[in-house]
């Protein structure tokens, strides 16, 4: 049960770094949608 | 011989009327302006007041208003009376012969579409677009039209809320994309819903992204909409969507107001005289609207008809001007060829001195040679000036004529409207700045003292006596360990729940701004507050983007491409981050709050106050070194005052708040979570319970020492700063946890960590640093200037170091 625990804690911080660093670097999305073009692909 | 001494429109005091002998501005971008807005030679134009502050005016042309400064108005020279006389005898002869050549063919009239063969060099559908997977046929149709001829209303209408926003590629214009309903059932019919533009000239971005969209993207037809209260200016656009070739459909909105004034519109003779469909409809209330969407589903089987662009030519334009078109044909029809332009609107572009086709076309220098002579010949026999006037003047000249035979005038009296009487106390003299005063008070009272915080207190409640153990208890009862726990009650949900708590605030001061916006208001405020602005180089336009930065940001900066010119626009820009977005909210929220307790409301106005005092030093400051130069021109539509639609005002407060709950829910809560482990792991990577063995204690405490004469050099206060960078809101976050587990909650643990003049000297930081990154993207985008970005950030964080240090600094002596 611990393991399980600790595999969901380092997965729950590995999305958190990797949101980040995409919205960093990703020319700051931030959940704008007014500002995002990925939102115009059909 | 002497000149003759002319009037100008400046001269005239309310209340006077003058017909327009010619456009004399200095600056050519004022004067395509003033054209595209209707200000042609022999148009009447009719002073109806100046602004509280005496400048600028508004007048009446055209079944319209506009509001132009006094500098500009003294630029538009009017005819002596004897020369009014004379065109109003020489009109009367006109009239008839324009009605001669007013069309037409066989136009195709509603419910009869007609497919038609396209010609070569007139516009074509792009190919192979036309076929989904399914085999069934997609159609793309762009909706076009005039600022405030209700687009939005009519977009809505037509796709439900099916709608999604997004940006043109390559600039920062929304883009609204729907599929059409009809009778409930959607449609394989995609509505574009393209920029509100006056012109296709490219004189803007708007206008820029409009046309090339017609261009390049080649949709199946146009849906244009018309304000049919204003209806002479509206056809102008519809004439260039004609001289395109693209098949146009008119929606002409608006038409129970045009009841209501007893006045009547012909249809058909509108659709006569334009060669397309014309569907009257109310897209506030609905009707006509189900008319509109039958006939583009049954469209979609039969075809897209658009009228002869040789028609329409023939009917707007002299011999002269076609002789001046064969000609530039002449010289570039090779070129317009292989770029796949229709071959008519090409020419008369090019007759227009259209730079961007010019640098499209890449002609040689004899031929720009010999295109600057067929120009200059063609404009030496008109008196009205540069090609672009004669053409304009052409457009105007037919329109005119056609909204004669198609728009009947009541004959009762004209009395004041209700919209009249409004504006009559609303840009009063001596009660508008108060009246003003007053709304923005009553907005903020709203928003932060009292409904605003009585909400936001109530979400906060629920969180930490509701969610909060209750994912405890589930927790428990999953055998979770204590570490886990603390990961999703302390980290993700403490920090979701600081920041959500103040979602009803947010919500009610976009509804407020979405409020002013819809009824009108806003282009009230650009006339009253446009003398006062142009104190630091700026247009009352700049107003409008400032307020919504009042919001956010981002929005706030987009906005600003409705500035007139470049100087203006970076000035907005540069000045946007000193209205204190809607995001730092939170922020003053908990501070104050913990500290202030009663006076928490003062507190927040005056960061807001203190933030606008900034904005204009600031703005002064740079107009005096930056972005020096003259200001910038304003000419700006007034619309009437309307009820604003509650699905409109609903719709758009969705889609800002959907973002700031989206924003909860990743960025904030991957922020909660990081922060959570850098506070409870330290360097070694081990769980510590001591937040003095933290990592984040090591991190802040680099910063920490910097902040201390600016009273508030703690670990804690120096990464909530520094991830406030990332979101504005996350410095809640980090604040809630950071003092979330002490005894007595927050509010306490901030009063023991914070001094009052510490803790306004650190709002006064939150205030003033530099916005966060979807900001700084925006502003890096909308500058079109990575030094100038990058001046900015330094700039920001300089001035609010400095104004903290003040502010502890001032205070403690003081107090």
């Amino acid at each position: 049960m611990k393991l399980v625990y600790c595999v969901l804690g380092a997965l729950i911080l590995l999305w958190a770094l990797v949101l980040l660093v995409l919205r960093v670097f990703k020319k700051g999305c931030g959940g704008n949608c007014a500002d995002c073009p990925m939102k115009n692909k059909n | 011989m002497q000149a003759i001494q002319r009037e100008t429109l400046g001269d005239l005091l309310p209340g006077q009327s003058g017909v327009v002998y010619r456009l004399d501005p200095e600056d050519r971008r004022m004067k395509r302006r003033l054209v595209a807005m209707g200000v042609t030679p022999g148009t009447r134009i009719t002073v109806i007041k100046t602004a509280p502050l005496g400048d600028p005016v508004e007048v009446a042309l055209r079944s319209y208003w506009l509001s132009l400064r006094q500098e500009d108005a003294r630029h538009i020279l009017l005819l002596n009376p004897r020369e009014e006389a004379r065109l109003s005898r020489a009109r009367l002869k006109d009239d008839s012969a324009q009605s001669e050549r007013l069309r037409f063919t066989t136009p195709t009239l509603r419910g009869e579409p007609q497919t038609r063969v396209q010609t070569s060099g007139e516009y074509r559908r792009k190919a192979g677009k036309d076929k989904s997977n399914a085999g069934d046929v997609h159609a793309r149709l762009a909706l076009a039209g005039n600022p405030n001829c209700g687009k939005t209303t009519l977009f809505n209408a037509l796709t439900g809320s099916s709608a999604h926003v997004g940006n043109w590629p390559g600039v920062t214009v929304e883009k609204k994309e729907g599929r059409v309903r009809a009778g409930g059932v959607q449609l394989n019919i995609t509505l574009v819903d393209l920029p509100g533009i006056y012109s296709l000239s490219p004189h803007s971005m708007e206008e820029i992204v409009a046309r090339n969209y017609i261009l390049d993207e080649r949709p199946d037809a146009v849906v244009n909409i018309l304000d049919a209260t204003n209806l002479e200016r509206n056809l102008y656009l519809t004439l260039q969507l004609l001289e395109l070739g693209v098949p146009v459909v008119i929606a002409l909105n608006m038409m129970d107001e045009v009841e209501q004034r007893c006045d009547s519109i012909d249809c058909k003779a509108l659709s006569l005289g334009l060669g397309v469909p014309v569907f009257p409809l109310s897209a506030r209330s609905g009707e006509g609207v189900a008319a509109l969407s039958q006939y583009l589903s049954s469209a979609l089987d039969t075809g897209w008809s658009a009228p002869s662009t040789e028609d329409t030519f023939l009917s707007v334009y002299d011999a002269p001007t076609y002789r001046a078109l064969d000609a530039v044909g002449a010289v570039a029809g090779e070129q317009i060829a292989r770029e796949g332009f229709p071959q008519r609107w090409a020419e008369l572009k090019l007759l227009e001195r259209d730079e961007l086709l010019l640098e499209r076309l890449e002609l040689s220098s004899e031929a720009q040679a010999q295109l600057s002579d067929i120009i200059q010949r063609f404009e030496s026999g008109y008196r009205l000036g540069e090609s672009e006037s004669v053409i304009a003047d052409a457009r105007y000249t037919f329109i005119e004529a056609l909204y004669k035979r198609a728009y009947t005038q009541s004959s009762a009296p004209i009395s004041a409207t209700l919209s009249d009487k409004i504006d009559a106390v609303l840009t009063n003299k001596y009660l508008s700045l108060p009246l003003f005063a007053l709304i923005m008070g009553g907005i903020f009272t709203l928003t932060f003292s009292t409904l605003g915080r009585w909400l936001s207190e109530g979400i906060s409640l629920y969180f930490e006596y509701g969610v909060l153990p209750l994912a405890r208890n589930l927790l428990q009862r999953l055998a979770a360990p204590m570490w886990f726990q603390s990961l999703i009650c302390d980290g993700a949900l403490g920090g979701i729940g600081g920041v959500l708590a103040f979602l009803p605030q947010i919500v009610l001061l976009y509804l407020c701004l979405s409020l002013l916006e819809d009824s009108g208001y806003m282009s009230r405020i650009a006339f009253i507050m446009d003398k006062p602005m142009r104190r630091f180089g700026l247009s009352g336009k700049s107003f409008i983007p400032m307020l919504m930065g009042f919001g956010c940001t981002v929005p706030a900066a987009v906005a600003a491409r409705a500035m007139d010119n470049q100087q203006d626009k970076r000035m907005t820009i540069l000045l946007l981050p000193f209205m204190s977005c809607s995001a730092k909210l939170p922020v003053y929220g908990l501070v104050a709050g913990a500290l202030f307790a009663k006076g928490s409301g003062l507190v927040i106005l005056s960061l807001y106050g203190l933030g606008i005092i900034f904005g204009i030093l600031s703005g002064l400051l740079f107009r005096k070194t930056l972005l020096g130069g003259s200001a910038a021109p304003f000419v700006m539509e007034f619309a009437p005052y309307r009820l604003p639609l509650a699905r409109n005002i609903l719709l758009r407060v969705w889609e800002r708040v959907s973002h700031f709950i989206e924003k909860a829910g990743t960025v904030i809560l991957a922020m909660s979570v990081l922060l959570w482990f850098l506070q409870n792991f330290d360097t070694s990577l081990h769980i510590t319970q001591d937040a003095r063995e933290s990592i984040l204690y090591a991190l802040g405490g680099l910063i920490a020492p910097l902040l201390a004469p600016l009273g508030f050099g703690t670990w804690q206060a120096a990464v909530a700063l520094l991830t406030g960078l990332i979101a504005k809101e996350t410095v809640v976050t980090s604040l809630s946890m950071f003092y979330g587990g002490s005894p007595g909650g927050v509010s306490t643990a901030l009063r023991s960590a914070f001094t009052p003049l510490g803790a306004y000297a650190f709002l006064v930081m939150v205030l003033l640093y530099t916005p966060c990154i979807a900001a700084m993207a925006t502003i890096r985008k909308e500058l079109e200037s990575p030094g100038l970005t990058a001046f900015i950030a330094v700039y920001q964080v300089a001035l609010a170091y400095f104004a903290a240090l003040l502010v502890y600094t001032l205070g403690g002596l003081i107090l």
